[in-house]
């Protein structure tokens, strides 16, 4: 009878502790997040500048690896590096965590940068992201 | 010389455009934050990547957001958000079109309270809607701002009963913009 209820307790116990640090897991961010596909940002802008629908298909919530020229660094509270693209109007907008080290990169560098596919409004969002050593 | 005449007239329009008071104001990082406060728990969640458009001239107004785009502080919160109440794979977007009530002068410095009356479409549900608007204008510096309370029934957005406790019926909803650019 005590053993029973003893492993009751233990599996109460470690169902409590299980669910406790599922319900505050924090989502992945920046380094820790693994790459499904690695793309150009001219080709991840056409795609979905020519079918929005394939492209959110094929890249929304998909760790994207981005390769590019920086055109623009925003610091705190905005964080993100702007990569171009051939459209002048259109870029791969990178949104960084608050880590984020702006002094990391310059302006006209040549970047690999991965993130989190959100879609396409004016541009491409991406979030979460970490700089990949080029 | 025809092609003469035709280019000075085109260039002719493109200066008259260019001086004509067609002013646009536009930025992409409009910041959008969401609570819902109930006695059970708390869910915030905020986009830092809106885009936001207003066309002086016409009193338009133009805003868009990607779903994907709000972070939450817990997983789960933003998974089930996504996944299950706003379908964010099926609606990748919010917007908000609408026209501004006159009462900005875009022009000079200051305060002004406005509105904003037109359509909002979350969960691909169109609302006609009318929110408040107060914009600052500085030194040339625009900065946008809005309160609102959204209801999840109105954009067909499901709570199961399991979890009705802990996600309030009207979300408040923030927008903040600053530093906009022209166009």
């Amino acid at each position: 009878m005590k053993k029973v209820l003893f492993t009751i307790l233990a599996l109460v116990l470690a169902g409590s502790f299980y669910f406790y640090r599922e319900y505050n897991r924090a989502p992945e961010s920046g380094e820790s997040l693994k790459s499904d596909l690695s793309v150009s940002a001219n080709k991840l802008l056409e795609d979905f500048e020519n079918d929005e629908s394939a492209a959110n298909a094929m890249y929304l919530d998909k760790i994207v690896e981005v390769s590019g020229k920086v055109s623009v660094i925003n610091s705190k509270p905005k964080n993100a590096i702007i990569i171009e693209t051939a459209n002048p109007m259109s870029s791969i907008i990178c949104e960084f965590g608050d880590d984020f080290n702006p002094n990391s990169v310059k302006i006209n560098d040549v970047v690999k940068v991965k993130g989190k596919c959100t879609g396409y409004l004016m541009d491409v969002v991406l979030i979460r992201c970490a700089l990949l050593d080029k | 010389m025809k092609v003469c005449k035709y280019l000075l007239i085109i260039a002719g329009i493109v200066c008259f455009a260019g001086f004509s008071n067609a002013q646009k104001f536009y930025t992409k990082t409009l910041q959008v934050e969401f609570k819902s406060e109930t006695a059970v728990e708390n869910i915030e969640a905020i986009n830092n990547k809106g885009n936001l458009v207003i066309d002086v001239s016409a009193r338009r107004v133009q805003a868009a957001v990607l779903i994907k785009a709000f972070k939450f502080e817990k997983a789960l919160m933003e998974e089930h958000f996504n996944e299950n109440y706003l379908e964010s794979s099926v609606y990748p977007k919010a917007k908000f079109s609408g026209v501004i009530g006159d009462e900005i002068d875009w022009n000079s410095d200051g305060e002004y309270s406005s509105t904003a009356k037109g359509q909002l479409t979350i969960h691909g549900v169109t609302q006609e809607v009318v929110i408040p608007i107060s914009v600052n204008i500085a030194n040339s510096n625009i900065a946008v701002h809005s309160d609102f309370g959204v209801r999840c029934e109105d954009y067909k957005i499901k709570i199961p009963s399991v979890v009705g406790e802990n996600i309030a019926e009207t979300i408040n909803v923030s927008l903040h913009a600053e530093a906009l650019s022209s166009l």
